[in-house]
């Protein structure tokens, strides 16, 4: 990797950071899902920074050229985050169904709660009661 | 006994029974449904779970005689059963009976499903229009098309080799519930197209079912919602769901106290 690549790389990465902070400076982004983006760019940024580790990592792995390892780690990293996506959807349908139901029932009981008062307003009228 | 006689014990009879029909944009059927319904069943209550209709589905339940439960957006069939059946649980009902909006189910099967409940023979019953044998042209009745009935078979199959029991109508949409069904099942309900994998899990908790013959009739209005290639797609989501199912730990019954709760009898 030419050290030009390897500044531009740097660099992008950590506007990358500062985003991210940025983001969750001005409550765009909570804290828990800023921890998992910010890991992802310290990860990208140690490859980057160190040619060592990255040839190491390729002979571990059997990948030759450095920058295919780097794209797999990228990869690896983009798939299992969508997949916390996955789960975090799940999870917030979940919610979604179980404040959509409750919201149902409670407005089936008010409509029956509006309507036993209905009657109740209109029966003394009808039938005066000692007062 | 004679169906006059029920109808002349109809509120001891079904009063403790909750009719729930889950119904998304039938507006054309609705009313109808609950009206007969509420006919078949007298003494039962009868529910309508509105899964965010964009026509007048909810406002004909209601003049019809039906309570309402609107859900505010849609959220498939699973999650408007489960309305139903939480309202069952909160209520104190000790059978629920789903229905059709469509008006394909007729409610005096219902009627029978209810009884072979009541009596005790099962916890759960599920109506089947396969055990009739083919319908004939003249009698009205609904004739299943034939890719249809080869993909339920398939069904069929996979869930008699799950369940080693023979059921022959595993996605009807006509069944009745007891008690202690309808307190497992408002805790735990499987979604989307939740015939197949509701039956698998019951099994799973040693619920006890049976099947009893119904005669299908032709909608009132509307078209099916599986048609097409998405058939195809129906027929593999249903099946790995029951898979899964199959092969997960079931959901755990409700705690010995709400269990309690959950069983008149015990009170």
């Amino acid at each position: 990797m030419q050290p030009r690549t390897q500044l531009i790389a740097l660099g992008g990465i950590l506007l990358f950071g500062l985003i991210i902070f940025e983001l969750v400076r001005r409550r765009r982004l909570r804290v828990g899902y800023s921890l998992i983006w910010l890991i992802t760019g310290l990860a990208g940024f140690a490859l980057f920074a160190n040619q060592d580790l990255l040839n190491w990592l390729g002979r571990l792995t059997g990948v030759s050229r450095p920058i295919s390892m780097l794209f797999s780690v990228g990869i690896a990293f983009i798939v299992f985050i969508l997949l916390g996506n996955s789960i975090t959807l799940t999870i917030l349908w979940r919610q979604d169904k179980a404040i959509a139901q409750q919201q149902a029932l409670t407005e089936l009981k008010l409509r029956e709660l509006e309507s036993k008062l209905a009657t109740m307003e209109t029966r003394p009228a009808t039938n005066p009661g000692p007062m | 006994m004679l169906p006059e006689a029920v109808d002349a014990a109809g509120s001891a009879a079904y009063g403790q029974t909750l009719v729930i029909i889950p119904a998304y944009n039938e507006e054309r059927s609705i009313a109808a449904v609950v009206r007969e319904a509420r006919a078949a069943l007298v003494g039962a209550d009868v529910v309508v779970v509105d899964d965010g209709s964009a026509d007048s589905t909810a406002q004909r339940a209601l003049a019809a005689g039906a309570w309402l439960l609107r859900l505010p957006c849609n959220l498939g069939v699973g999650a408007a059963l489960q309305t139903g059946l939480k309202l069952a649980e909160q209520r104190g009902y000790h059978y629920a009976i789903r229905l059709d909006g469509d008006g394909q189910h007729n409610p005096s099967d219902a009627r029978r499903l209810l009884e072979a409940v009541q009596r005790g023979q099962a916890d759960v019953a599920r109506g089947s229009r396969f055990l009739m044998g083919r319908p004939d042209a003249l009698s009205g009745a609904y004739t299943t098309p034939t890719g249809r009935t080869m993909g339920i078979q398939l069904l069929a199959g996979l869930i008699g080799l799950l369940t080693h029991q023979r059921v022959t109508d595993p996605t009807s949409g006509l069944y009745c519930y007891n008690r202690r069904v309808i307190c497992y099942l408002a805790r735990h309900h499987p979604q989307d197209y939740p015939e197949v994998e509701a039956l698998i899990m019951l099994h799973r908790r040693e619920f006890r079912m049976i099947e009893l013959p119904t005669v299908m009739r032709p909608r009132l209005a509307g078209n099916s919602s599986i048609s097409g290639p998405g058939s195809v797609y129906y027929m593999l989501r249903v099946a790995v769901a029951a898979l899964i199912a199959a092969m997960r730990t079931p959901a755990p019954l409700p705690e010995p106290d709400s269990e309690k709760a959950c069983n008149p009898e015990l009170n």
